[in-house]
Parts: C-alpha cells; sequence; structure tokens
C-alpha cells in the first residue's frame, strides 16, 4: 500500500451559522494527482485554507505525511512539505519575480540574522538558487520577466510565478488553487504536462482546485472530490465523476 | 542579484562633480587645519561666506545621529511594513538608559547602581573615555531585550492598531520621567551628563575655545565612525536574504507565512534589531546635548525621521541616509536661521513637504524619474552654496526678488531666505527654492547652463531636456 501524503478526516468550519465545510474526508496518496472541484461557494478554497492554517478549522484532523497539524501556524505546515498557491494570486508585488522565486526556498543561510551579515557565507547558495529559478522561468516561458516588479505583470503571468514559487519551494504536496484560470491555452496544456512530468521525477503529490471540468477531467488525474455546498458529494476517478447525475446536478442545478 | 560594479561605477562617474559638491558643501567648513586649503577656508569664514567649523561640526553629528535613528526607523517600518509613529520612544529610553549606567543611579539617598569607572584609552588621537561608549552599548543591549518583550505583545496588532499604540508609547514614556519616576530621572531638567566622551589630551597646552573646538571634531569623528558602523550593519540586513523576507512580509503577510515563513519572528527580531540601533542613537544624542531630557520622547523627533525617510525614500537604506542629510542640512542652514520669529517653523515646512512628496513621488528622491533627482541634488547643492552669500541674488540678476518682502514679514534671519530666487529667462519664469527647501529646479536650458558652470559642475549634467 503506498504512503498517504494527506489525510483529512472530518473536516469542518462555519462561518457565523454557515457551514462552509462540512465534514469532509479524504486521503491522498503519495504520488497521486487529486482534483477537487465544486461549483462557486461550493467550500473548495476553505478546504484548502484549514488545510493550510490560514484559517483556523473547527473540528477535525488533517495529518500531513502522518503527523498531525491541525492548530499549526502556516509557517510550520508549510515546512512540512506542504505549498499552497492562493486563488487571488498573492505575489510579493513590490518585489521582482526573481525576487518572488527567491524567497520560498527552505533552509537558506541569508535568512537569519547572523549569517546575514557575512554575505560571503551565502554567495555561493544563492548563486545556485539563482540559476534554479531562472530554469523555472524558462519552463513557465517568463524569463524575460524575471526583473520586473511582480505589480507589472498580467493576470495570466502572476499565476505563472505564483505556480514557480511554489516549484521553488521544494514541497512535497503541492496545493494549486485554480492554477490555469487567465492562463492561454498552449500554456495550460503545458503547465499540466510539466506537473505531471514532475510529479514523476520528484514523487510530487498534487492537489488542483479547478472549475474547468475539461482540464480536471482528462487523462492523468488520478481521482477527483466533489464539492457542494460545503458537502463532499464524491470521491472517485475521473470516468465515474464524469457519469455521475450528482455532479451535472450540481453544477447545473436541478 | 548579481552586482554590476562596472553600472555602479559608471553612474558614480557621471554624478563624480555632483558627490564632490556635496562633500565640499558639507565637509569643508571643516578642513580649516588642512595643509592647502586650510588658510582659503579660514578667510571665508573670517568674512562670513562659509559657517565656522564647529557649526558644521555639530550640524554634522546631529545629521549622523538622526541617520541611524532614521535608518533604524527603515529598516522596521519601510523593510518590514510596521509603521511606527513612536520610534523615540527607544530614542529616549537610549539617552536615558545611557546615562543612568554610565552615571550609577540613586534613588533618594540609596545607591541602585554604583555607575562606571573611567577608562581613558588614545585611538588614533583620539583621547576618549571607552565607558561612555560600553555604556551606551550595554544600555541599547538592554532597550532590545526590553523590545523583545514588548515586540511579542503589541506586534500581534496589525496596520493602524500596531501603529496607535507606538503613537501612544513615548507619551507615557513622557509622563513617566517628567512626573512619576522624578526622583532619579530628574525629572523635567533631564540627567546632566557629568563625564565626557571627548577628554583633554594629556600634556595638551589647548586652552578655552581652541579645545572646545578640538573636541566638538574629535567627537565628530568618533559619532561619524558610529554612524558608518550602524549604517552598515543595517544595510548588510536590508540587502541580505534576511532584507527581502522582510520585504515579503510587508507586501503580503499570509503568502509570507504559506510559504514557510515564521512571521511573528522575523517582526520582533527587526523590531528588536531597530530599537537597539534607536538607543545607541538616543545615547549619542544624549551626549551631544550634554543632558538627557524628556525632549528625547517628543513625537517631533519620530515624525522628523519619518519625514527625512519617507522623502529619501522609503524601504530603502540609501533613501534614509540622503533624505536625513539633505533634509536635517536645510533645516539647519536655512530654515531655522531664516525663520527666528517662528521657532517652530520647520513642523510647517516638513508637513507642507510631505504632502508634496506623497502626492508627487511617493517613492521618495532615490527612485524618482532621473531628470527631477538630479535636479533636486543640483538644487539643493546651489542652495547651499547661496546660503554662503548675504544676498539674494549674487550670481544672477534677478528680475523680481521675493525675499526682502518675505523678510518684512517673517523676520529676518542672518541666512535667511538666499535659496530663493524666481527670474524670467527667455521668457520662462523659473522657481527653485522656497526657503532653502527644494521645490523644483525646472528651468530653461539657459539658466541651468549658466548656473551649473558657475559651480563647476557643468560638465556632468549631460543631456538636459526641461520639461515643457
Amino acid at each position: 500500500m503506498t504512503e498517504v501524503a494527506l489525510s483529512v478526516r472530518g473536516l469542518s468550519k462555519s462561518f457565523s451559522g454557515l457551514k462552509a465545510v462540512n465534514n469532509i474526508h479524504f486521503d491522498l496518496k503519495k504520488n497521486e494527482i487529486m482534483g477537487l472541484i465544486g461549483p462557486n461557494g461550493s467550500g473548495k478554497s476553505t478546504t484548502f485554507n484549514t488545510i493550510t492554517g490560514i484559517i483556523p478549522a473547527d473540528s477535525g484532523s488533517v495529518k500531513v505525511f502522518g503527523e498531525e497539524v491541525m492548530g499549526r501556524p502556516p509557517h510550520e505546515i508549510s515546512s512540512l512539505g506542504l505549498s499552497r498557491t492562493f486563488q487571488n494570486t498573492r505575489l510579493w508585488r513590490e518585489l521582482t519575480v526573481l525576487e518572488n522565486l527567491m524567497i520560498p526556498p527552505k533552509n537558506q543561510f541569508g535568512t537569519s540574522v547572523l549569517n546575514a551579515l557575512m554575505p560571503w557565507k551565502y554567495k555561493k547558495q544563492e548563486g545556485e538558487l539563482i540559476e534554479k529559478a531562472y530554469t523555472i522561468l524558462k519552463l513557465l516561458e517568463i524569463e524575460h520577466m524575471a526583473e520586473n516588479y511582480a505589480s507589472e505583470l498580467s493576470g495570466g503571468q502572476s499565476k505563472l510565478v505564483d505556480i514557480g514559487r511554489l516549484l521553488m519551494s521544494d514541497a512535497k504536496i503541492l496545493m494549486l488553487d485554480e492554477p490555469v484560470a487567465g492562463v492561454a491555452g498552449p500554456l495550460t496544456e503545458k503547465i499540466f504536462q510539466t506537473l505531471k512530468k514532475l510529479r514523476k521525477e520528484l514523487g510530487l503529490t498534487i492537489l488542483i482546485i479547478e472549475h474547468n471540468m475539461d482540464f480536471i477531467l482528462r487523462k492523468g488525474i488520478d481521482h477527483i472530490v466533489v464539492m457542494a455546498n460545503g458537502e463532499e458529494i464524491l470521491n472517485g476517478p475521473p470516468d465515474i465523476v464524469r457519469q455521475s447525475l450528482d455532479v451535472i446536478d450540481a453544477y447545473l442545478g436541478e | 542579484m548579481k552586482l554590476d560594479w562596472e553600472y555602479y561605477w559608471d553612474e558614480v562617474k557621471k554624478r563624480k562633480f555632483f558627490i564632490f559638491g556635496f562633500f565640499l558643501v558639507v565637509l569643508l567648513p571643516t578642513m580649516d587645519t588642512w595643509i592647502f586649503l586650510g588658510p582659503s577656508v579660514r578667510t571665508a569664514q573670517s568674512v562670513g561666506i562659509m559657517p565656522d567649523s564647529v557649526t558644521t561640526s555639530i550640524i554634522i553629528q546631529k545629521a549622523a545621529i538622526l541617520v541611524i535613528f532614521a535608518v533604524s526607523w527603515d529598516l522596521l517600518s519601510g523593510y518590514s511594513g510596521q509603521i511606527s509613529f513612536g520610534h523615540a520612544l527607544f530614542l529616549g529610553m537610549g539617552g536615558y538608559l545611557a546615562v543612568m549606567i554610565r552615571e550609577g543611579l540613586m534613588i533618594g539617598d540609596q545607591e541602585v547602581f554604583p555607575g562606571m569607572e573611567e577608562q581613558l584609552v588614545d585611538i588614533g588621537g583620539i583621547y576618549f573615555d571607552l565607558s561612555v561608549i560600553e555604556a551606551i552599548i550595554l544600555a541599547s543591549a538592554l532597550i532590545a531585550v526590553f523590545a523583545l518583550v514588548t515586540g511579542t505583545i503589541i506586534l500581534r496588532l496589525k496596520g493602524p492598531y500596531f501603529a496607535l499604540v507606538t503613537l501612544v508609547l513615548p507619551l507615557i514614556a513622557q509622563i513617566l520621567v517628567t512626573k512619576i519616576w522624578g526622583d532619579f530621572t530628574g525629572g523635567d531638567g533631564g540627567l546632566q551628563i557629568t563625564s565626557q566622551l571627548i577628554q583633554k589630551p594629556p600634556g595638551s597646552t589647548l586652552e578655552g575655545l581652541d579645545l572646545f573646538k578640538l573636541q566638538i571634531e574629535q567627537m565628530t569623528t568618533v559619532i561619524l565612525t558610529f554612524a558608518i558602523v550602524c549604517v552598515a550593519i543595517m544595510y548588510l540586513l536590508a540587502r541580505s536574504r534576511y532584507g527581502l523576507v522582510l520585504k515579503a512580509i510587508r507586501e503580503d503577510e499570509q503568502a509570507a507565512s504559506s510559504s514557510g515563513i515564521n512571521v511573528s519572528l522575523y517582526k520582533v527580531s527587526v523590531f528588536v534589531i531597530s530599537s537597539f540601533f534607536a538607543s545607541v542613537a538616543g545615547g549619542l544624542l544624549a551626549q551631544v546635548f550634554g543632558s538627557s531630557t524628556s525632549a528625547l520622547f517628543e513625537s517631533e523627533r519620530s515624525f522628523e525621521i519619518i519625514i527625512f525617510s519617507i522623502l529619501g525614500g522609503i524601504g530603502t537604506i540609501l533613501g534614509a541616509i540622503i533624505g536625513t542629510f539633505v533634509l536635517f542640512f536645510a533645516l539647519s542652514y536655512y530654515i531655522k536661521d531664516g525663520f527666528v520669529d517662528l521657532q517652530t517653523i520647520e513642523v510647517l515646512i516638513f508637513g507642507l513637504l510631505l504632502i508634496i512628496i506623497i502626492r508627487y513621488q511617493p517613492r521618495g528622491l532615490i527612485n524618482a524619474d532621473p531628470q527631477l533627482r538630479n535636479s533636486l541634488f543640483f538644487g539643493v547643492i546651489f542652495s547651499f552654496l547661496m546660503a554662503f552669500y548675504d544676498t539674494g541674488n549674487m550670481i544672477i540678476a534677478s528680475t523680481w526678488n521675493p525675499a526682502p518682502i518675505l523678510q518684512k514679514y517673517l523676520g529676518q534671519g542672518e541666512r535667511g531666505f538666499f535659496g530663493m530666487d524666481l527670474f524670467k529667462v527667455q521668457g520662462r519664469m523659473v522657481l527653485y527654492f522656497i526657503v532653502g527647501t527644494v521645490i523644483g529646479y525646472y528651468g530653461p536650458e539657459l539658466a541651468q547652463k549658466i548656473r551649473l558652470r558657475l559651480w563647476g559642475v557643468w560638465p556632468s549634467l549631460g543631456t538636459f531636456d526641461p520639461p515643457k
């Protein structure tokens, strides 16, 4: 049996009476790509926020590689190897694209106060990271924007930088909140292929929120969780989801 | 982030006349004992063209201390985005605590702390009391510990709430030292310094004014050394990954947090570092003033450096340095002299300037477009040099000189209003400075050439395209 990377049990969160997320269960096995879909307001993003610790959950349990993370601050959860993007891309706007990519890598020498005073100590590591950042930017076809401020990017480009930031972070589990909304068609395909390639090479586990059914139902996604009104209505492989009447109901209404 | 030294060197070379001019204006008056320059500097001073070296030295001392203070504020508020309106809290605490540690502390008849022994040392011809410096550093370390405790509590507050708390803290401190703890803080009079930092060298024959002058100049050297070391440390911090993480926290805390950054740890650490250097500035300022008074806690002190940093460019160390030097010199050379009758004129002028800067150059002088930046730099130098003369129209015959009229209504000082000039060239109106504070230096090419050639800085101007 393969190792479970992310295990969510009975996760619930309500905002002043409204049950945004109600008793969600799922297991994300290592090296698997899972989709989380549902109509607007079905609680997909809130699920993400509660898993990553941005919003404290009311009840339930979240385990990252077998370690309970419920109630821990976001940076600790992130240090276990779980990184995410936000639905409305949240780049550091007054930093350049390259600088945006330089923040997420873990264990950088220069981030501690004492080492910061000794530039010669972190120079080498920094050089390696810059090279890595350029490789990623090349992959995402935004190499020419490296020195621009993040605030100068278009919406689609911001999404790409956000994904690049994720790839820089050496995370084991990537959580992507609508990664291709607003990205041009061919590049969408490329991003998807890249993610699949990375999964194979680095053994990544990926969780994607997506509106775009075409994107999510294509081959390569291992299983899908469908949410509606905070409830989990279906959990299964894409073929079953495609044929399910519940899903069609949820999307199109009664 | 590869450093392209050739690029920077080119930038420096392009501005060599400006840089030379800046040092000339700032440091020339203190060179009256140099071998070649000395005699001409002394002549200029004796006829009143140049301020005397003691005045200049004191201004440089204060400016250098304010640079430490402004940069420490910029590291906290400009980099990590935790806007503090009461950074003077640490300035005042540093001032009081450094004096207390050096001089000892008595409550009533009871001795709490005996004070430090005098340790005279001689480094590079400067004969000074090392224990004063040790006291300043020890006091700053203690205040850093205090900041660690308070920071952990108040940095949980965000945005305006944090700002509000920082605004209130120095007011509380001011009441504490003047009214409640008057027994050992000296009340309104403050704590007097009895042990001087700079001592008379043994076997020196200097007396009176000459000795005073020597000590002032040595004090300047010590303070400039302090400023260079402190600013260098903060500059390295700001330029490293650490500074970048701070910027990321400023831009988006949640995104930083989910990228694995321990946001509260960084915020507290920068608060501690910033308070340490602000306290160093406080300790030095107490040495310059000769006492620690509750004036160190004044909110004017906090706002002053905020304006300096914003003018120079918030979120850049260099901006804070340039802003502080430019504005403090403008303040000391002109504004205070120009308006002797209006003691708090600087608040008015800085306030107006702040509004103009935030409206038209929110990113500050250092990030301004090169055209404006150059004109501001030249404008400042030009206004300094203008100030050394006693008439308002010494170079170009003004068609209309408003200085006498303004002097009539606002009071007259020794060097008032000389930076102000309004005249017509080639049918276009040229307006440049108002009381030494530059508001613009837009003019047709001809006027530009005349002026710049006069100051020997013409070749550095390059192409000039006046805004239409």
